[in-house]
């Protein structure tokens, strides 16, 4: 369907311009976890222009992006990075090479769980959630910061939703079923 | 009296009750209406961008639909959710296929997105429309130079955000203006780590702690916020973070709308201020 990794993420919104890339390492230089990056913004680039699509996709860090569009605001060339992480990211959670590392994938599957059914985020289930799909050990670690959120009246036991979760749940649908062609 | 829409968030709800509280008090007090959009959902934050692109618009343009064209502007109090919502205008009007494809499926669920309202933060609406002539008319128990940083976070100026990404000035004038001593802080439109506080600590705390290091150093009594993500990353975290990197002092993280509460005379019970995590009395003994 796509010549190479470089023209399919050209076709995706947001990614058009990578190929303007001159390997100037400000998008590197500006990003707050690119210190812990086996490849940096800069690096990644340069995968996705030499086509290197398996690297690119199994590396875990795409998922260190912490969508500060710092990289974003300061490219000289107008490459919209934090887009183009989003892109990387959507193709990996597809092509199922998501499965490296569940500490990091298993917030995003909680997350988007509880949307998808419900359409409104409760921080305590998330959190619950979480813990059940990686390591139960880890409600022990969440529990004092927990218990501190209880005491200040921060968290809620109620679990919120939209009245009309029919529709919100159709329209999830629809947009999954339309990602997918 | 001014109307405008309201879309709270997840967090206003529960995490960041105290942001809620605050809100409605000071917009009460400046007389301003604010309805709440119906059956509002979750924007998606950085989470539903990541996994899958459509949803990522689907998600803030029901919102949109759901908002009325004509009841005023739709204020948004969380970073994170004002830039989802702008973020989705952008793409509907420069991409086709995220046009195309969010019409076509609303038209099969019954939403419509004609007339979608502007989208503005509560501190652009405070701004600009309020002003800082009026913000100090309604000070009538001045913040007495207690000594703040001013910390705006990322999506709140970045990338479709309404002050200077680099070096955010509004918050500091509304601070200047409440009575508090604003401090020179470089890290003012840093990021707080985000979600990453609980999928990869490590990074995130580094990120917090670097924040709260250089609040510290310039003398900072506390630091204001404008996100509810931010508030919770710097104020819930941190005794878990200055455990981690052997730091001394804590540091209350308070939000505006609490500031200008307190400088508008109201109480902290009112304003929520009780809930911190890291207490803020000591550094608001000063104002009584």
């Amino acid at each position: 369907m796509f010549e190479d990794f470089t023209s399919e993420i050209m076709s995706y919104p947001g990614g058009e311009k990578i190929t303007a890339c001159m390997q100037c390492g400000t998008c590197t230089g500006s990003c707050p976890t690119s210190h812990a990056m086996q490849y940096t913004p800069r690096k990644l680039i340069s995968l996705i222009r030499a086509n290197q699509k398996d690297t690119v996709l199994k590396s875990l860090d795409i998922w260190k992006c912490a969508s500060c569009y710092s990289c974003t605001t300061r490219c000289p060339r107008g490459i919209k990075f934090t887009d183009i992480m989003y892109i990387l990211k959507n193709l990996a959670w597809k092509e199922q090479t998501k499965k490296e590392n569940k500490d990091i994938t298993g917030f995003y599957s909680a997350f988007q769980g509880l949307i998808e059914k419900r359409g409104r985020m409760n921080e305590t289930e998330l959190i619950m959630k979480y813990s059940f799909q990686t390591n139960p050990a880890k409600l022990l670690e969440f529990a004092p910061l927990g218990m501190k959120m209880i005491i200040k009246g921060r968290a809620a036991f109620i679990a919120p939703k939209v009245r009309n979760q029919d529709q919100l749940q159709k329209i999830m649908k629809l947009a999954q079923e339309r990602g997918g062609e | 009296m001014i109307a405008y829409q309201y879309y709270p968030g997840c967090s206003l709800h529960a995490s960041a009750r105290d942001y809620d509280e605050s809100v409605k008090g000071v917009l009460g007090c400046l007389e301003i209406k604010l309805e709440e959009v119906p059956d509002w959902n979750c924007c998606g934050a950085t989470i539903t961008p990541s996994l899958n692109q459509l949803q990522a618009q689907i998600l803030p343009a029901r919102n949109l639909a759901l908002a009325a064209e004509n009841k005023g502007d739709l204020i948004v109090p969380c970073n994170a959710c004002y830039m989802s919502l702008k973020k989705v205008q952008h793409n509907m009007v420069k991409y086709k296929e995220i046009r195309e494809g969010v019409i076509d499926i609303f038209s099969q669920t019954g939403l419509s997105l004609t007339g979608m309202p502007k989208v503005r933060h509560l501190l652009e609406m405070i701004m600009e429309d309020i002003g800082l002539a009026k913000v100090k008319e309604m000070v009538t128990k001045t913040l007495k130079d207690i000594k703040i940083v001013s910390y705006s976070g990322c999506q709140l100026v970045r990338p479709l955000g309404f002050d200077d990404p680099e070096d955010p000035q509004a918050l500091d004038q509304l601070m200047e203006a409440l009575g508090a001593k604003v401090l020179p802080f470089s890290q003012k439109s840093h990021c707080c780590g985000s979600s990453l506080i609980t999928t990869q600590p490590e990074l995130a705390f580094k990120m917090v702690d670097s924040i709260l290091e250089e609040a510290r150093k310039v003398g900072a009594e506390m630091v204001v916020v404008t996100c509810p993500m931010c508030q919770l990353n710097l104020d819930a975290y941190q005794g878990q973070i200055n455990n981690k990197f052997n730091r001394t002092g804590e540091l209350p993280i308070i939000y505006f709308t609490q500031l200008m509460g307190l400088a508008m005379g109201m109480s902290k019970s009112q304003l929520g201020i009780q809930r911190g995590i890291v207490s803020s009395n000591k550094a608001l003994e000063k104002i009584g």
